[in-house]
């Protein structure tokens, strides 16, 4: 398969996440790139083929990191059609602020889906206060998940 | 290859190693720390009850760990080598040394026992080897001044149950230390209204989850006076008001009070504060905490001005480069230090010129000439799983709190 993993972050660790799974998929035969999300990363990325793994952490009050502001910004803005868009979620929080915990991966998951994008299996939830660590559970999961993804077909779009 | 050497292995020296070698293939970067430990701020200052923030010194263990990154500990600069020594070794020399000095308020009564300023007291309760054991007696009320998040942080270390620091770092010793203390009230005093509070929003609204504690403030009609402005601290404000609960322990937020005086024969037994229009309230106290900020301190040769290194965004002079509270005071979070980082890497990439310098190889040999013992990646990884290893069973941690205990792990 090809994976677009799509990177959220403040303080670096999705990307560390997000490294770590790039070579666990790769490990699993498919053909991987990582983007780190910056301000000049527009909503036709998602005309990329394959499907897109989401590895975002969550920042101040529940918000997407800094670096994904503009993106979905301009998703909520142009509102494109995203139903040929497959995609999986690793969200990164701290449960000690269980208010607001992982909201940032949940939100742009809950804006990908009002987009007609088909999300493959639940959002995988990953505490910084629990001895879990995502850099190890990360890799595990998104190579589990792309099988999922293969065993789901192809787009219906 | 182009040599640059960070001093201070803090969140700001390891974000910029990690950021140099990813911006040019031709740096090699020596992070040289004064204690045998990295991790600066994240390890002694980020609260012991917040693994969570923490957990980022994974992501600088990997970077000092790096391929072209070398970690030489327990090395300070002006004491084992010069800075003109140490910038005749590399071609570009950056201060990350962070802002560890607290400042002091300056009234009466300030060195009375009992009043700590944040370093003493925040270092105390994360084990640096500097500070000096934490030892209260018999405190009832205590007085937290400050409305910043050490603030925050050291009213919620009091005002947990020994309970809630399962999965901390905060030593068992001391835990049942605080757990003694017969404390019911914590104040937590700012100078400023309750809109100026630079509280971080999540860190006001985490006093809800606390077990045997509830929030009061002292003054509600302030919240409604500050309303126009809205700001989400006083959102949270009104509604510990609006939501009250019966706790053992008070922890009670006062605004727009200057504190004039620590009061005590022998010890403090209360702080004098000036309110609006002059009115004086005298506060019991037993201990008092006085978080008002921090100013960076001395390099070698290379002084402050006003708390931190005169520079132009980032840039001190040739070959001279500073980075985080040291470039600009403290203010700003672990990530935001992450971008700072991204743009000082690039520009020195662009910048810094090869002068064929000796780098780490020539600063190992000049310390091991002088005795000095180094303590390298691989010492830190011992003393690091030494302290995971001797940690009780509800502790991640128990780190040890002198430099003498750290060699020790080193020689056996």
């Amino acid at each position: 398969m090809r994976i677009t993993i799509l990177v959220g972050t403040m303080s670096g660790t999705a990307e560390m996440v997000a490294e770590e799974m790039e070579d666990a998929l790769r490990g699993a035969g498919h053909t991987v790139e990582t983007l780190v999300l910056d301000d000049a990363s527009g909503p036709e990325l998602f005309t990329r083929d394959g499907a897109f793994v989401l590895c975002m952490s969550t920042y101040g009050s529940g918000n997407v990191p800094d670096n994904v502001i503009v993106l979905r910004d301009a998703l909520e803005a142009d509102r494109p059609d995203l139903a040929q868009v497959r995609y999986g979620v690793f969200a990164l929080g701290d449960h000690t602020y269980q208010d607001t915990f992982c909201h940032g991966g949940e939100s742009f998951d809950r804006l990908l889906a009002s987009l007609g994008a088909q999300r493959i299996g639940p959002i995988r939830y990953n505490d910084a206060s629990s001895s879990e660590l995502p850099e190890d559970v990360g890799p595990e999961w998104v190579v589990e998940w792309a099988e999922a993804l293969a065993a789901s077909g192809e787009p219906v779009a | 290859m182009r040599h640059v050497a960070i001093i201070g292995a803090g969140p700001s020296g390891c974000y910029l190693a990690d950021q140099l070698v990813r911006a040019a293939p031709d740096i090699e970067v020596s992070v040289i720390e004064r204690l045998p430990v990295p991790f600066g701020l994240v390890r002694y200052g980020v609260a012991p009850d917040h693994q969570g923030t923490k957990a980022v010194a994974r992501l600088f263990e990997r970077t000092l760990g790096a391929e072209r990154v070398r970690f030489f500990g327990h090395v300070e600069v002006g004491t084992d080598l010069a800075m003109a020594e140490l910038a005749a070794l590399y071609d570009a020399v950056v201060l990350a040394t962070g802002a560890s000095r607290e400042r002091k308020l300056g009234i009466p009564g300030e060195t009375l026992p009992g009043v700590f300023g944040s370093g003493a007291f925040v270092g105390g309760y994360n084990g640096h080897p500097d500070a000096p054991q934490l030892r209260l007696a018999g405190v009832r009320s205590a007085v937290v001044i400050g409305n910043g998040n050490v603030a925050l942080d050291v009213a919620r270390v009091l005002a947990k149950a020994a309970a809630e620091f399962a999965g901390s770092d905060l030593s068992p010793v001391l835990t049942a230390h605080l757990a003694q203390q017969p404390l019911e009230t914590i104040h937590v005093v700012g100078r400023r209204g309750p809109a100026a509070a630079k509280f971080t929003t999540e860190e006001l609204a985490e006093f809800r989850t606390l077990a045997r504690a509830a929030v009061e403030v002292a003054d509600p009609a302030a919240l409604d006076a500050a309303g126009s402005a809205a700001s989400p601290n006083l959102e949270v404000l009104k509604g510990f008001v609006a939501n009250p609960v019966q706790r053992p322990v008070v922890v009670c937020f006062h605004f727009n009070q200057q504190p004039t005086a620590f009061v005590g024969d022998e010890r403090l037994e209360g702080v004098e504060f000036e309110g609006p229009a002059g009115a004086r309230q005298r506060l019991a106290a037993q201990l008092a905490v006085t978080c008002i900020g921090y100013e960076t301190t001395a390099c070698g040769t290379l002084v402050p001005q006003r708390g931190v290194f005169a520079n132009e965004q980032g840039r001190i002079g040739e070959g001279r480069y500073v980075i985080g509270w040291a470039a600009h005071g403290p203010n700003g979070t672990i990530p935001g230090s992450r971008v700072a980082a991204k743009a000082l890497a690039a520009r020195m990439a662009a910048e810094v010129a090869d002068h064929q310098r000796a780098g780490a190889v020539g600063l190992a040999t000049l310390l091991v000439q002088r005795g000095v013992r180094i303590v390298d990646h691989g010492g830190w990884q011992r003393i690091d799983a030494a302290e995971r290893t001797r940690a009780a069973s509800d502790r991640c941690r128990e780190k040890f709190t002198s430099v003498a205990a750290m060699l020790q792990v080193m020689a056996q």
